[in-house]
């Protein structure tokens, strides 16, 4: 979990460098921030932002018997490796439509990778040990990011322009994504979304 | 009201044996219905126990179904991935596997795959709502309208992906399969409600066991009940038993109690019965036939009756005859006059003249035994029917007969046997007996027993052995209760006067005298003859104020002839009472005071009979004091020579009664003949009374009497007439002649 956590902060720290960034903050419906939350930002209308988002994280540990991190971003086509950190061996498997996939049972130091070739929601499971789970978000924007502890995450944006926001949360009650449209200038937008009364979240 | 001592007795054993037997009956009853009561209710709680238990098997057992279902990898891919087919056959599989009644899948979008179905169907959005807030929900579950216990499970992979439901039926299959399982024959109900319904019947038991909704829905509510009718056969026969058992003994016991009283009271109902026979005078005897108590109160009993006859017949024959003669009494008469009236009835009162005369000479003893002796013969006589002592000198006896005669002769002829000399020890007593006789109506104020009696003094009185009872002579007796009071009023107010009758000198033809008589004429009751009432003051001591008036008044018209210039002897009758009476002449002699020559006393013999030497003292004190002496109604009475003698009389007067026949009986023309010749031996005068006639009185002429009387000459009459008769015939006061009352004067 420190790691997680480390992993985060290290991502994290450059971007608070940037002169232009752009806050999104996602809180439930009580205004308690939401941590584990994906928020994707589109050009509205389609046109797209500019540069790409240079650095992703592409990797789903297995450790302490669960996955770390517990949800993760990656674009369309990207390949995530499944680093088993643990010593017990592990069958990570999903069957999420279009990217269903099963690796077979691996053990410790093992790792194994898959290449996400389409876009959607990949709820990973591991065959043996049922209480482990994770979701892999394959996005085809260059903006995407997951909220940190305060349900924030800040983009490295172009100067200005009108946006559409998209959050997501694997336990959201939202059947879909939240859409919303925001402007850069305003370098700063939040997201509500529907959530689970704290005590029935898996991960806060 | 109870009255009877056996009714009592089996009234109160009955009742209290009754009232065992009831209380006992109602604490079996009672015993009995909670016994029944408890199995039941036991039974019911094991029952439900037992239900309990199972449910909760069966509920661990479809959780292990269900989970082993939900975990399978290959059914959460076919899950994950929609693919429903596999889904239902799979679910197929496991529930025909597995031995549950339903097996379905949810899916989160509200559709349901469920084993033995083909494609999906809606889910019901209860279910659906409620395994959104428990996915790991059980219990009751009610699904198209059939009660079931379901379980479910989530279906992870790795998320949520749907949940899978295993559901055992509980219908009427199962719940009488879960009856089967008692002993007893209960029902099971299974309800869903929010508040189970609050069994009223007391009839029936029940037990409940809440069963939790599947989920949070609604809970149910599993009832077992039995009716205690159906606990209580069972104890039914041995009540049966019971009941005929109690009420055999209570009837056994009450029939039984009854006799045992019966035999108890028996012999005191028969007491109490003798008891009131006793009381009511019968002679009774009751039969002993124990040695007990009773047995000892009957012979007891037994005793007293024979000694209360005994004391019974000793006090009726003390009641029933005199004490000193033995003879019967009064009583016995009377009761005999009581028990056999008759019209033919007839009592004779047989009294003994001189009776203490007889007494104070033989005693009481022999008086008694003569009394004794003479009943006997009374008693003897075949015409008594009845004997009855009613005083000590008196028997009464009770004789039929047809009238007066008849019974006067029957008497009669008694009276000659009866009368007879009694000889006690070797002497012979002489009596005088006086018969009275009553008739049953003789007098309607007197019972016939006092008739009789009174007969008796009437013939006391007449001086003759047998009388029949006179209502005139007896007169009215009531009258006579007041007559003294009314003669000492009669006395002042006139109604009592004098009457005078003339003396006439038979050779001179001049009125010598005048006798005072007494009249009393009663405003009411008219003449009043001197005899009832001068013997009526004599005998209640009232003669003294009579004797003062007629003197006094005497005095007084005499006074008043003399104003006339009458010279004549005042007489005066005196009562034979007031000669032994000192004060009287005293009284008298100084009332007469001068006038005493002028007066003259008429006594009886008799009077001076009963104490001769006063008597005899007084007369001489009138005598000393210049008052002439009569001897009246001389020959009625016991005429004594001796008496005659010394009796210190100036003049006799001969008894009308023989002067009226004079002229037709010879002997009584000797008689009067002689006795004037005796009165004129022994230095008296003689007057005739009751002379009616001529030749009355011209035989008293020729047989040398010196004065007569009666009503040939004048009959008693008022003073004025007297006076005006004297102004006629007497002689005129002569100053040398005064004292001519026994002077004889030739005219």
């Amino acid at each position: 979990m420190r790691i997680f956590f480390f992993s985060i902060l290290s991502l994290i720290l450059p971007l608070c460098a940037s002169a232009n960034g752009f806050t999104v903050k996602v809180t439930d419906q009580s205004g308690a921030p939401v941590p584990n939350a994906v928020v994707m930002l589109e050009g509205a209308n389609g046109v797209p932002l500019g540069a790409q988002q240079v650095v992703w994280d592409d990797k789903m540990t297995q450790k302490d018997i669960s996955f770390i991190p517990h949800v993760l971003v990656v674009p369309v086509g990207s390949a995530v490796v499944f680093p088993n950190q643990d010593r017990v061996r592990h069958n990570v498997y999903s069957f999420s439509r279009g990217n269903k996939f099963q690796l077979k049972l691996y053990g410790k130091e093992e790792s194994r990778s898959r290449i996400f070739t389409k876009e959607g929601i990949v709820a990973i499971g591991c065959n043996i040990h049922d209480q482990m789970i994770g979701f892999i978000r394959v996005v085809d924007t260059p903006f995407a990011k997951v909220t940190d502890n305060n349900g924030e995450v800040i983009f490295d944006t172009p100067e200005a322009g009108a946006v559409q926001l998209s959050g997501w949360h694997p336990e959201s009650k939202h059947k879909s994504d939240v859409i919303m449209n925001a402007e850069l200038a305003d370098s700063a937008a939040s997201i509500t979304l529907n959530m689970p009364p704290h005590n029935k979240r898996n991960l806060h | 009201m109870i009255n009877q001592l056996r009714t009592k007795l089996t009234l109160a054993y009955g009742g209290i044996l009754g009232a065992i037997f009831l209380v006992t009956a109602f604490f079996v009853f009672n015993v009995l219905d909670n016994n029944a009561r408890e199995t039941v209710t036991n039974e019911l709680h094991a029952a439900a126990a037992t239900f309990e238990q199972i449910w909760a098997m069966n509920e661990v057992n479809l959780h292990q179904h269900v989970e082993i279902a939900a975990l399978d990898f290959g059914f959460r891919e076919a899950v994950a991935t929609g693919d429903v087919p596999t889904i239902e056959s799979s679910l197929s599989n496991l529930r025909d596997r597995l031995g549950v009644t339903r097996a379905f899948l949810i899916l989160p979008e509200g559709r349901t795959v469920e084993a033995g179905l083909s494609g999906a169907t809606n889910t019901p959005s209860s279910v659906l709502s409620t395994l959104e807030d428990d996915p790991y929900a059980y219990g009751m579950l009610e699904y198209k309208g059939g009660n079931y216990q379901g379980v479910s499970y989530p279906v992870m992979a790795p998320q949520q992906v749907g949940w899978v439901i295993f559901a055992s039926r509980v219908g009427e299959g199962e719940l009488s399969q879960l009856e089967r399982l008692s002993s007893l024959d209960l029902t099971a109900t299974i309800q869903l409600t929010e508040l189970s319904e609050v069994n009223t019947d007391p009839g029936i038991l029940t037990t409940s066991i809440r069963l939790n909704g599947f989920g949070g829905s609604k809970d149910a509510e599993l009832t077992l009940s039995y009716p205690l009718e159906k606990g209580l056969e069972s104890f039914r026969e041995m009540m049966k038993v019971f009941g005929l058992l109690s009420l055999t003994g209570f009837s056994v016991l009450l029939c039984s109690n009854w006799f045992i009283s019966n035999s108890l009271t028996n012999p005191i109902s028969e007491l109490d019965a003798a008891t009131w026979k006793l009381s009511s005078g019968d002679s009774v005897e009751i039969a002993v036939r124990t040695n007990d108590e009773i047995g000892r109160l009957a012979k007891n009993f037994n005793r007293m009756a024979d000694r209360i006859a005994e004391r019974e017949a000793k006090i009726s024959e003390i009641s029933n005859s005199d004490v000193e003669t033995g003879l019967p009494n009064r009583r016995v008469l009377e009761t005999y006059i009581a028990d056999y009236p008759s019209e033919r009835h007839y009592c004779v009162a047989f009294k003994f003249a001189r009776y203490t005369n007889i007494m104070s000479t033989v005693g009481q003893a022999t008086t008694s035994r003569l009394v004794q002796k003479v009943g006997g013969r009374v008693e003897s006589a075949e015409i008594v029917l009845a004997v009855g002592q009613t005083s000590s000198d008196t028997i009464c006896a009770i004789i039929e007969a047809d009238d007066d005669t008849q019974a006067y002769r029957l008497v009669s002829d008694m009276l000659g046997m009866t009368g007879e000399s009694v000889k006690i020890g070797n002497d012979y007593i002489d009596i005088f007996l006086v018969a009275g006789i009553a008739k049953n109506d003789s007098c309607e104020n007197l019972s016939l027993i006092d008739t009789a009696n009174a007969a008796c003094q009437q013939a006391m009185a007449a001086r003759q052995d047998i009388i029949i009872f006179d209502l005139a002579i007896y007169g009215d007796p009531s009258a006579t209760l007041s007559l003294m009071s009314e003669m000492l009023v009669a006395l002042t107010d006139g109604t009592i006067s004098l009457a005078y009758q003339p003396k006439v000198n038979l050779r001179s033809s001049v009125a010598t005298g005048v006798e005072a008589l007494l009249r009393w004429e009663h405003p009411e009751k008219g003449f009043i003859s001197p005899d009832k009432f001068v013997q009526f003051a004599e005998e209640t001591g009232h003669i003294r104020p009579l004797s003062e008036w007629v003197l006094g008044q005497s005095i007084e018209d005499f006074l008043c002839l003399q104003s006339f210039g009458l010279d004549v002897q005042m007489s005066v009758n005196l009562s034979g009472r007031l000669l032994t009476d000192d004060s009287f002449t005293d009284w008298s002699l100084e009332a007469l005071g001068p006038l005493a020559h002028h007066f003259c006393m008429e006594i009886t013999e008799t009077a001076v009979i009963s104490d001769p030497d006063v008597a005899l003292v007084n007369l001489n004190k009138f005598k000393a004091a210049g008052v002439d002496i009569s001897l009246d109604d001389y020959g009625a009475g016991l005429s004594s020579l001796t008496y005659l003698k010394q009796i210190p009389a100036n003049e006799l007067k001969i008894d009308k009664a023989f002067i009226m026949s004079l002229a037709e009986s010879a002997d009584d023309a000797l008689l009067v003949k002689s006795t004037i010749d005796l009165a004129h031996s022994l230095g008296m005068s003689v007057t005739a009374e009751g002379v009616e006639t001529a030749e009355v009185l011209a035989a008293l002429t020729a047989m040398g009497a010196d004065v007569v009387q009666g009503y040939y000459v004048c009959r008693p009459v008022s003073f004025d007439k007297a006076a005006e008769f004297l102004l006629k015939k007497a002689p005129a006061i002569e100053p040398d002649k005064h004292r001519g009352a026994s002077n004889i004067r030739s005219t």
